[in-house]
C-alpha cells in the first residue's frame, strides 16, 4: 500500500509504504525485508522517472542526471511485514519491484480520480485532473 | 509662395527635423565614441598595427591568417547546427516573432557561398547585403564586422573557401509579418549600420587600438553585452552594461566596480577569456562558454591582453538590477542559512550538493564553486536555470569537471525551485522563478 500526496502541478510526494509479504518459511527474514525495500524503491523509481526516449536510433538517457533514481530524501518510511508461514519457502527476489507501481497508481486514482494507464507517470495528466 | 503654402512647407520641415532628431536620439553614439580622441585613417596610423593577425602569423599564408580571423570573429558557432558539419548553417535563433536560421557559409555553389565574389562577400559582412541583393537580418552582426578591414574580411573568405563544400540548405525562416519583409532592413541598415572601417585613436596606446579592433570589429562583444534600443540596435549609451540574449544573461563588462569588471584583476580577465574560468568569478557557460571554446581560447596571448586593456577603458555603467557586489560564502551546515524553498532544498540535496557543497565553496573543484559568481547573485536567476537545464562544460585543464544537463530529468517546477533556493542561499537576493519562466527559458535558447 502506498500513501502519496499530489500537488497542483502534479508533483508527487510519497508519504508511506506498507508491504505485507508471504514467502512461505522466511529463511532469513531480515534479507527478505531488505529485498522488498530495495525492490519497492527501484519499482517506484521506474514509475516516477523511468522514461527511456530514443532519438536517431539511440537511447538519449546516459546517466543519473537525465535518468533519475529516487533519492534518500524522496524515499518515505517503508514498513515490511513478513507473514509467519509454514509453507515451503518461495522466491522473493523481484516481488517488491512489481508491487510498487500499481500501488502508487491506485493511490493516485484515489487521490485525484485520474486513472493512469501508462508509466512513467505523466505529471501533466495529474495536474489537469486536479484542476478539473 | 502663398501664406498657406509657406505654413505647409514649414510644417513639413519641422516634421523632417523631428524625425531626423528622433533617429539621431535613438541611434545614440557609436561603439567607440566614448574614447573621444583624434581618429586617423588606418593607413596613416604608424604607432602600431590594430588590424590583421598577431606578429607570429604575419608571414603565414592567407588561408591561415583567415582562419585566425574567422575564429576571432567566432563565425563558426552561429553558422553550425550542433551535430552538423562546421559552417554549414541551420542553427535556429528563436526570436519573439519567429525563428531565424543561420546560413551555410561553406563554398558549396548551390546552398553555400561558393558563388560569392570578393565584393559580394564584403557586402555581406560589412553591409548586410546578400549575393542576390536581399538584406540580411542583424542577427548577423554586420554592424560590428563593418569595422573590419577589407583585407581581413577577404582573408576570412579565403579561409572559408579552403574548407570542404557542404551541401546543406538551412530551413526557411518562420518570421511573421512585418519582420519577414527583408527589404525593410534597408532602412534599418541605413540608420544603424555606420558602414565604416575601424579608425585608430592617436590619443590611445597601440595596445588599446588593437584591443578596440578585436573587441568591436571581430569578437563583437557588444552584440550580447550591450543593451538594445527601440530599434533593436546596440544602445552605446549603456555600452557593455549587460543584456539578455538567446535566453542567457550576458553580464556587465563595463569598468563599473560594483556590477562590472572594475574589481577584476588583469590575471582574472585573462584567465576567464583564455580558459573560461577565473578563480572566485565562476566559469563561462552558455553562449560565453562557446565564445571561449571556439574563439577566445584560440587568441594569441598579446591579443587577449589588448582586449583587457581596451575593456578597462570602457566607462562604468552600473546594472541597477544587480546587487552592489556578490554574497560571501554560505554556512557550512544545511541547517543554517536561508531555506526559503523546501522543494528547492530537496532537489539541491539530491542532485547538487555533492559537487557544490552547502557553503557554495565546492569541496570537489574550484570550477564548481558558486560563491562569487554573478549567476547566483542575479535576482532573476536566468543563468542558474539555464545551466541546470543544459549543463556546462569547460575543456581546460584536461581534468576539468563538467556539469551535466539536468533539464530532461527534472520538471520546470523543480528547476524553478532549485534556482530560487540557490540564489537565496548563495546569492544576495533570492529569485522568484516559476515553472512558466523556466519553460520560457527552455524555448529561448538557440538550437
Amino acid at each position: 500500500m502506498v500513501e502519496a500526496e499530489i500537488d497542483d502541478s502534479g508533483e508527487i510526494v510519497l508519504r508511506r509504504i506498507t508491504s505485507v509479504v508471504d514467502t512461505g518459511i522466511a529463511v532469513n527474514p531480515d534479507t527478505v525485508k531488505a529485498q522488498i525495500e530495495g525492490g519497492l524503491i527501484f519499482g517506484l523509481t521506474a514509475a516516477l522517472y523511468g522514461e527511456i526516449t530514443i532519438d536517431k536510433g539511440r537511447v538519449q538517457q546516459s546517466n543519473f542526471h537525465d535518468y533519475r533514481m529516487m533519492r534518500i530524501n524522496e524515499t518515505p518510511k517503508i514498513e515490511v511485514v513478513v507473514v509467519k508461514s509454514g509453507e515451503a519457502p518461495g522466491g522473493i527476489g523481484e516481488a517488491g519491484v512489481n508491487a510498487g507501481p500499481p500501488a502508487l497508481r491506485n493511490a493516485i486514482l484515489a487521490a485525484t480520480g485520474v486513472a493512469l494507464r501508462r508509466l512513467p507517470i505523466d505529471r501533466k495528466l495529474l495536474a489537469a485532473g486536479r484542476k478539473a | 509662395m502663398s501664406g498657406k503654402m509657406r505654413i505647409l512647407a514649414s510644417l513639413v520641415m519641422i516634421a523632417i527635423v523631428a524625425v531626423a532628431l528622433g533617429i539621431w536620439i535613438i541611434r545614440g553614439p557609436g561603439p567607440l565614441d566614448f574614447a573621444g580622441g583624434t581618429k586617423v585613417a588606418l593607413a596613416d596610423y604608424r604607432a602600431g598595427k590594430p588590424a590583421g593577425v598577431p606578429a607570429k602569423l604575419e608571414k603565414a599564408s592567407l588561408v591561415e591568417r583567415g582562419e585566425y580571423l574567422a575564429k576571432a570573429a567566432d563565425c563558426m558557432v552561429c553558422h553550425t547546427k550542433p551535430g552538423e558539419k562546421e559552417y554549414s548553417g541551420g542553427l535556429g535563433f528563436k526570436l519573439p516573432f519567429g525563428t531565424l536560421y543561420s546560413t551555410n557559409i561553406t563554398p558549396d555553389k548551390d546552398t553555400g557561398i561558393g558563388n560569392y565574389s570578393d565584393q559580394d562577400f564584403l557586402d555581406a559582412v560589412q553591409r548586410g547585403k546578400r549575393h542576390d541583393g536581399a538584406r540580411l537580418y542583424p542577427a548577423m552582426p554586420y554592424t560590428s564586422y563593418t569595422y573590419m578591414t577589407d583585407e581581413d574580411v577577404l582573408a576570412v573568405k579565403a579561409y572559408l573557401f579552403s574548407l570542404p563544400a557542404v551541401r546543406a540548405k538551412p530551413p526557411e525562416n518562420t518570421l511573421s509579418f512585418p519582420f519577414n519583409q527583408r527589404w525593410a532592413m534597408m532602412f534599418w541598415s541605413a540608420v544603424f549600420n555606420p558602414d565604416t572601417r575601424f579608425t585608430p585613436d592617436t590619443s590611445k596606446s597601440p595596445e588599446w587600438n588593437r584591443g578596440a579592433y578585436l573587441t568591436e570589429a571581430l569578437a563583437h562583444c557588444g552584440e550580447c553585452h550591450t543593451p538594445r534600443n527601440l530599434g533593436f540596435a546596440l544602445d552605446n549609451r549603456k555600452k557593455f552594461a549587460g543584456a539578455i540574449t538567446a535566453g542567457w544573461r550576458a553580464f556587465n563588462i563595463s569598468s563599473d566596480k560594483a556590477t562590472g569588471l572594475g574589481n577584476w584583476r588583469d590575471e582574472d580577465l585573462i584567465s576567464y577569456l583564455s580558459l573560461g574560468h577565473a578563480p572566485g568569478h565562476g566559469s563561462a557557460s552558455g553562449p560565453m562558454g562557446e565564445a571561449v571554446d571556439h574563439s577566445f581560447s584560440q587568441f594569441a596571448p598579446e591579443d587577449i591582453s589588448s582586449i583587457v586593456a581596451y575593456l578597462r577603458s570602457v566607462p562604468p555603467v552600473p546594472s541597477p538590477d544587480l546587487p552592489a557586489g556578490t554574497a560571501p560564502v554560505a554556512p557550512a551546515s544545511h541547517k543554517d542559512g536561508v531555506t526559503a524553498d523546501a522543494r528547492g532544498k530537496k532537489v539541491f540535496a539530491g542532485a547538487c550538493v555533492s559537487c557544490h557543497g552547502w557553503s557554495g565553496a565546492s569541496p570537489v573543484s574550484p570550477m564548481a564553486t558558486l560563491t562569487g559568481t554573478w549567476a547566483v547573485n542575479d535576482p532573476a536567476a536566468i543563468n542558474v536555470a539555464q545551466i541546470v537545464l543544459s549543463g556546462t562544460r569547460r575543456h581546460t585543464p584536461d581534468d576539468a569537471l563538467s556539469m551535466p544537463a539536468f533539464g530532461n530529468a527534472y520538471t520546470d517546477d523543480e528547476i524553478a525551485a532549485v534556482a530560487n533556493y540557490v540564489t537565496a542561499r548563495f546569492g544576495t537576493k533570492g529569485s522568484k522563478l516559476t515553472a512558466k519562466d523556466v519553460a520560457e527559458l527552455r524555448e529561448q535558447t538557440a538550437e
